[in-house]
């Protein structure tokens, strides 16, 4: 996977190609990275012909590592590998600003000053959606790990102790860099 | 609420050190976001809630609901400068990666191992505490478990839960006039 990320692209894009491109997916994909796979291979690897299937994939993978969204990483990746800092830069803000706007004119537009007083209970309903996908996420962050046996129990030890350390007031930076140091230092095997 | 008592530096500054808790996927940033502006009372719970829920909603990343959490900070000038926060230290991550990777490798997997642990703790510490201000009623708290369950165990969208959990709401206002 090394060499398939090696920082010299096989070829140069212009600038205004990744932007409209990465608009476009930004526009058009739903269900993050995985679920836009097949729509990104059409786009970058068949059509654009900008990367092969290995690359994409090897991307795709790395995107998984980086301290950043995953789609995001993904695309700051490739516009780096096809355009250096500028193509990273216009990768990412190309494939961030569909969402984002439409973030923002939901923000503002769906609220009960402007919709009326129908959106209280919405927003309350969608609320109690959203905390019960949180906890759904947590749990799924718990099984989909790689470790099994007693590092998965140290694992699930250290999440509670995460946990319990952020209710009880610890904030939470200093309980998620502890969690990370000390899991660091126990679980060490895939 | 919209920008009263936060400044533009510290929405740049949390929501970039919100996305540095993205590794190894799931809700990072929301747990982060969560105990620095929702704990202490400068965004309300349901508003953040709303915020999370569009950006499942919208196509794209996910990440867009960072911009709708700068506007309820910040107003335009938040959301413009919440995306430039996640879109700085993801270029610095991808160029890194792209350049460093072997080097690095050891490094990432030392840290994405137990990343999804300590993740897993932040995301149900968010989740509790973007529940106690709600107050919820017990009705409500088997609204969150059967959430938490067709998601988890059924691996229902979170789409059709947010659409689903909406109209549910409608229906009670229009029972409720």
């Amino acid at each position: 996977m090394a060499e398939q990320l090696s920082p010299t692209p096989a070829k140069r894009v212009s600038l205004v190609s990744l932007g409209l491109v990465f608009l476009h997916l930004g526009a058009t994909t739903f269900g993050g990275m995985w679920g836009a796979m097949q729509r990104l291979e059409d786009e970058l690897v068949r059509r654009r012909a900008w990367l092969s299937s290995e690359e994409q994939k090897a991307l795709m993978v790395a995107a998984t590592l980086i301290p950043a969204p995953k789609f995001l990483a993904f695309g700051g990746m490739v516009g780096f590998r096809l355009g250096g800092w500028l193509g990273s830069i216009v990768s990412l803000s190309a494939l961030l600003a569909p969402p984002s706007i439409l973030a923002v004119a939901g923000v503002a537009l769906l609220s009960p000053e402007v919709i009326g007083e129908a959106m209280v209970p919405v927003q309350r309903t969608v609320g109690i959606a959203i905390i019960g996908l949180l906890f759904a996420n947590a749990y799924v962050q718990l099984i989909a790990s790689k470790v099994r046996g007693l590092q998965w129990v140290t694992g699930v030890a250290i999440a509670g102790a995460v946990a319990g350390a952020t209710l009880m007031g610890v904030p939470l930076i200093v309980s998620g860099i502890a969690g990370f140091a000390i899991g660091a230092l126990l679980i060490r095997e895939a | 609420m919209k920008g009263s008592s936060v400044g533009i530096v510290e929405v740049f500054l949390v929501v970039a050190t919100s996305t540095l808790f993205s590794i190894g996927g799931g809700n990072g940033p929301i747990a982060f976001m969560q105990d620095r502006w929702v704990s202490p009372g400068l965004l309300d719970p349901s508003l953040f809630a709303w915020a999370i829920a569009l950006g499942h909603l919208t196509p794209g990343p996910n990440a867009g609901f960072l911009a709708g959490i700068g506007y309820y900070m910040y107003g335009l000038p938040g959301a413009i400068t919440a995306a430039i926060a996640v879109i700085v230290p993801t270029a610095l991550g991808s160029a890194a990666v792209t350049f460093w990777f072997e080097k690095l490798q050891p490094v990432i997997k030392l840290i994405s191992l137990p990343a999804g642990f300590v993740i897993a703790g932040m995301i149900a510490a968010a989740a509790w505490q973007l529940a106690k201000p709600m107050q919820l009623s017990p009705s409500e708290l088997a609204g969150v478990c059967v959430v938490t369950l067709l998601i988890a165990w059924r691996n229902l969208s979170p789409v059709l839960v947010i659409l689903g959990s909406a109209c549910v709401g409608f229906l009670l206002w229009l029972v409720g006039t």
